[in-house]
């Protein structure tokens, strides 16, 4: 690409060469020159609303708005004067009518603050600066302050709108919008989403998603851009809001997923308070939202426990460390588990801790079941921008891998084609050259001739390799030349791969570790089994970072430190290695699971070990329920909110209605034929199960078919999958319901 | 149960609350508070009477949506009941001839300061208020202020109604002209009440403050409310709510209200992700959306 002919001006005295056709606002940041601006944001087009940036230029009339006005050679700029001044101070004032706090003109501001603290009361609508969550960290406060505006010509009138509150993350405070609309053009520019805009005219302008519908029932992707984007406190991240501007921020990595995003964590003391994109960097809502909830204590496992009476009670780590050694000591043949989402660091020393301390071969993790045998990955993200083709299977990328869809938007602006293979809707098929959408299964027939075209990328979703068309879908891939994405839901399922956690020699994988010719009688888990019952076992370690369905069966529970409270390294999907650092310290009685390690590895080094009495072993139950007598194929998949294989869900609640896990969703047809409606409980049995779920309608599902998504824990990914699966009358459900339980016990 | 006669939104986050209480209407005197729950889950909390109706067994309070059980009780509707009512508490204002009396309040202040000012107008006191607001759309109640003192002053932060700066800008401005006054008065946040607290040291002046504690049962069993006072340590219930201005420590008093805090940030999030927050909209004067 040829290079772009310079021009020189001269801005402020300051001489600065540009490109041509850089605005005269672009020209004077490289210039090092600040002009005030509002609705200018990085990433987006100029608007020229604001007209904050407005500029003299020597030979030009009237005075021109920087974002929008183009530099030309030998241009010469003056950005401050009198009448820019004293233009800026009544646009400012203007934008106060809209922004109805008398905070800003206080003569006692500073003082009140000092007395205060910021954002020092909560309040329902923001009635002063004291009173907002935005206080001391508002870059409309900033602006006021540096036009050192100081009347108020005009009557201010609060618009006496509530707050609204119906988005899982975020509260809308619409009394203190400006409409800049700088969140409506990243929502639309940067992220694609199109999920809110200026809507009405006028007085009456809202920033509202199309009909004031639920954010959840929009494109929303709850990336938080909008939040980020807002100079005032009236979009607000709910669960830092009267918490004030941050003291610190660390830069880390995301452990919510393999793409190894970056973030900044910022902390107030001893708490983390927000993750946020790194600078040029892009989150999804698991990176956004997830984190500060995932950490708090009171959703943590936080003290030791061991098994008392059938009871887990706490108790102190000497205690638990020496249960640990004793239940060990009674085990032949214990396992050896590493959640994906470990560090490299921890996957090392759950290596360690099988084969050179218990020397057992039965190591592995939960990242071949549920990420497949993926291949290396031969794309970036920049292969995405600048491919001529992309093939996608199985994406879902609104609420995760966003970032991915952020990457093929931009592709397909420097115009690659898109060829989608989906049998359920996603939101990338409006976008699509070519929309195929087979019956879950039918995958690979559906993408063999899509592979062949020059600068083809394919990208692929961890609900193909969890589904029986997998393995053929990747034979075709690999042969294809394709560059392969294949888009891993562990933090660290490629550190998995490449450090060797994995059955060693006589050594059983993690789906044959409890069945009943298994030698198996003991289990360190590392992270959470996904398990929903006890396996026969003679001793379970769980070393764990909440207490969940799977912690509540073990004999032991060791409270472990999560991602942003330990150091190390994760590898990324594309290979990276990431560095992850502690942005806080874990709560008291937590210990970094590389320290849990060691000092299991002093205690049990060497242990003399024999097998106590045989553990007896259930045959698995089979459920017979009464027929609907509809069957449909349903496609199984594991919910991408897990981390350490737990839910997210249950730790942060505004992904629950995001997630639909334990939901069936199917075609509204098909319920009008069953007799179903959105929200009534079904029974659905399968050859190997059944389970009883909520139903919900959704036009993105072929007839006949229906998507099951499960939490981590959920036995759901055994046998076929997809499968007829029938479903049984509402009366059903319950008994479904008991019978799969007791099935467990 | 008691009945929630008027539950309404005056200004902005300010609400005025009438509780059907004979038990409280016959005895309140003014100066005391009552403490109240929203709700059987609710939490405790004292707010200052603002008016009341002895015939009509009735007792009024103003009070700020501020935090967990106030964004609770600014949902509760006109018709409505609450299982806690309990009051008077507190030692009622001493009101006798003193000449002249300012009364200073913003925010639930100037609720608060409108019975107090009634009765020293009642005791034959000249009674000069000054109300002050952010703003001119957060004031309520000049209109019932004007028809009992004699003067009524209003100040706002940033001028759009009244005179520019806050309350004691003008009681500065007021003693600076030749104003001799034989009481002051100072109710609302912490920072009117400690620079107010200044002021009265500087210029010499009797002030009262009435303190805004966290208080759980309010007859000086629980201990939540201690404050200090002339280097005494006391119980804001029932040694209060009143005090000299000028003895109290606020520094202490704005370190024992920051201590819940954690708490009460906790059961926020709480109650906004239990979604009861999301589905309810206050009672607002303008449109509404969603």
């Amino acid at each position: 690409m040829a290079a772009e002919p310079l021009v020189t001006l001269t801005i402020d005295g300051r001489e600065v060469a540009v490109a041509a056709g850089t605005t005269l606002l672009a020209a004077a940041d490289q210039a090092g020159v600040d002009i005030p601006r509002l609705c200018a944001y990085p990433g987006i087009q100029p608007m020229g609303g604001c007209r904050l940036c407005v500029v003299q230029v020597e030979g030009l009339r009237g005075y021109p708005a920087a974002c929008t006005q183009p530099a030309a050679q030998g241009m010469v700029v003056h950005t401050e004067s009198d009448e820019l001044l004293r233009l800026r101070r009544s646009t400012m004032a203007l934008l106060l009518t809209k922004h109805p706090t008398g905070c800003l003109l206080c003569l006692h501001n500073t003082d009140c603050l000092e007395h205060h603290g910021c954002a020092a009361r909560r309040s329902g609508t923001v009635t002063g600066c004291r009173f907002c969550p935005n206080d001391g960290q508002c870059e409309f406060q900033g602006l006021v302050n540096r036009l050192g505006l100081t009347d108020m010509p005009y009557p201010v009138e609060h618009r006496g709108l509530p707050v609204d509150r119906r988005s899982p993350f975020v509260d809308n405070d619409a009394n203190l919008c400006v409409l800049c609309g700088r969140c409506t053009r990243v929502c639309a520019e940067v992220r694609g989403a199109e999920a809110i805009g200026l809507l009405a005219r006028g007085e009456d302008t809202l920033v509202l998603t199309a009909g004031d519908v639920p954010r959840t029932e929009t494109s929303c992707q709850f990336c938080g851009s909008c939040v980020d984007a807002c100079p005032t406190g009236a979009l607000s991240e709910r669960v830092n809001k009267w918490i004030g501007p941050a003291e610190r921020s660390t830069p880390s990595t995301c452990a919510f997923c393999g793409l190894g995003c970056q973030i900044e964590l910022d902390t107030v003391g001893d708490q983390v308070i927000r993750s946020r994109p790194a600078p040029d960097s892009a989150l999804c809502v698991k990176g956004r939202f997830a984190v500060v909830e995932t950490l708090l204590p009171e959703n943590r496992a936080v003290a030791p426990m061991v098994r008392r009476d059938g009871r887990l009670v706490e108790t102190d780590w000497e205690t638990a460390l020496a249960r640990v050694a004793e239940g060990l000591a009674g085990c032949a043949q214990p396992a050896v588990f590493a959640s994906r989402d470990l560090l490299d660091e921890e996957l090392m020393a759950a290596r360690s801790l099988a084969l050179d301390v218990l020397h057992t071969p039965h190591l592995d993790s939960d990242a071949r079941l549920l990420d497949g045998d993926f291949p290396a990955t031969s794309a970036t993200l920049a292969d995405l921008r600048a491919a001529g083709r992309i093939v996608c299977v199985r994406c879902d990328l609104r609420f995760a891998h966003t970032p991915v869809f952020l990457a093929i938007l931009a592709g397909l602006a420097n115009g690659a084609e898109l060829c989608c293979v989906e049998p359920f809707g996603t939101d990338l098929l409006p976008h699509a050259t070519v929309v195929r959408r087979p019956l879950p299964g039918g995958e690979a027939a559906a993408v063999a001739d899509l592979l062949d075209a020059p600068d083809t990328v394919v990208v692929w979703g961890s609900a193909l390799m969890q589904s029986d068309a997998g393995a053929a879908c990747l034979e075709l891939f690999a042969a294809s030349g394709a560059a392969l994405l294949p888009l891993l839901d562990g933090a660290n399922s490629r550190g998995v791969q490449e450090i060797g956690i994995e059955p060693a020699d006589g050594g059983r994988g993690l789906d044959t570790w409890f069945e009943a010719d298994s030698e198996v009688d003991g289990l360190v888990s590392l992270g959470h089994l996904p398990l929903g019952h006890r396996p026969p076992l003679r001793f379970w370690l769980a070393v764990a970072t909440s207490l969940d369905d799977a912690t509540a069966y073990a004999d032991v529970v060791l409270p472990a430190a999560v991602f942003a409270e330990t150091s190390g390294h994760l590898t990324d999907l594309f290979g990276e290695t990431r560095q992850v650092t502690a942005a806080i310290a874990p709560p008291e009685d937590c210990r970094s699971i590389v320290d849990i390690a060691g000092e299991l590895t002093v205690r049990l080094l060497d242990l003399p070990r024999t097998a106590g009495a045989p553990v007896p072993r259930r045959r698995s139950l089979r459920v017979r329920c009464r027929l609907m007598g509809e069957t449909l194929l349903l496609s199984r998949e594991i919910s991408h909110f897990a981390y350490l294989g737990n839910a997210l869900t249950r730790r942060v609640p505004g992904l629950a209605p995001l997630a639909l896990e334990d939901v069936v969703r199917i075609h509204p047809d098909d319920a009008a034929r069953l007799g179903l409606a959105e929200g009534d409980e079904v029974g659905i049995e399968t050859e190997t199960g059944a389970v009883a779920v909520t139903v919900a309608l959704s036009q993105a599902i072929p007839d006949g078919t229906a998507r099951l998504v499960l939490r981590p824990g959920e036995e759901g990914l055994h046998g076929p999958n997809p499968c007829p699966a029938v479903f049984v009358s509402e009366h059903e459900a319950a008994r479904v319901a008991a019978t799969t339980a007791a099935a467990r016990a | 149960m008691y009945e929630i006669v008027e539950r309404r939104q005056l200004v902005p986050d300010h609400h005025v609350l009438t509780i059907h209480a004979p038990h409280v209407a016959n005895k309140v005197q003014p100066g005391q508070f009552v403490i109240l729950r929203s709700d059987e889950e609710g939490e405790r909390i004292p707010l200052s009477v603002a008016d009341f109706d002895r015939e009509a067994g009735t007792v009024t309070s103003v009070f700020l949506e501020a935090g967990a059980a106030t964004m609770k009780l600014a949902r509760l509707e006109t018709g409505g009941t609450i299982p806690t009512y309990m009051g008077p508490l507190g030692k009622a204002s001493e009101v006798e001839p003193c000449g002249t009396v300012v009364l200073m309040g913003g925010c639930y202040g100037i609720g608060a300061l409108y019975p107090i000012a009634r009765a020293h107008r009642a005791a034959g006191n000249r009674v000069i208020s000054i109300l002050e607001a952010h703003t001119q759309w957060l004031l309520y109640w000049t209109e019932r202020h004007q028809a009992i003192a004699d003067e009524v002053y209003v100040m706002t932060s940033d001028g759009t109604a009244g005179e520019r700066g806050l309350s004691f800008d003008k009681l500065t401005a007021l003693l600076d002209g030749g104003l001799a006054p034989g009481l002051v008065y100072a109710i609302g946040c912490t920072f009117l009440m400690s620079s107010a607290a200044k002021l009265a040291e500087e210029r010499d002046l009797n002030l009262k403050v009435a303190l805004n504690t966290v208080m759980v049962d309010g007859t000086g069993m629980c201990g939540g409310c201690r404050c200090s006072a002339g280097g005494e340590p006391k119980f804001a219930c029932v040694d209060g709510p009143e005090f000299d201005g000028r003895a109290v420590d606020w520094e202490g008093l704005m370190a024992r209200r920051r201590a819940y805090r954690p708490q009460e940030l906790a059961t926020m999030r709480r109650l906004d992700s239990s979604g009861k927050l999301a589905s309810s909209k206050p009672a607002g004067k303008g449109p509404h959306h969603g």
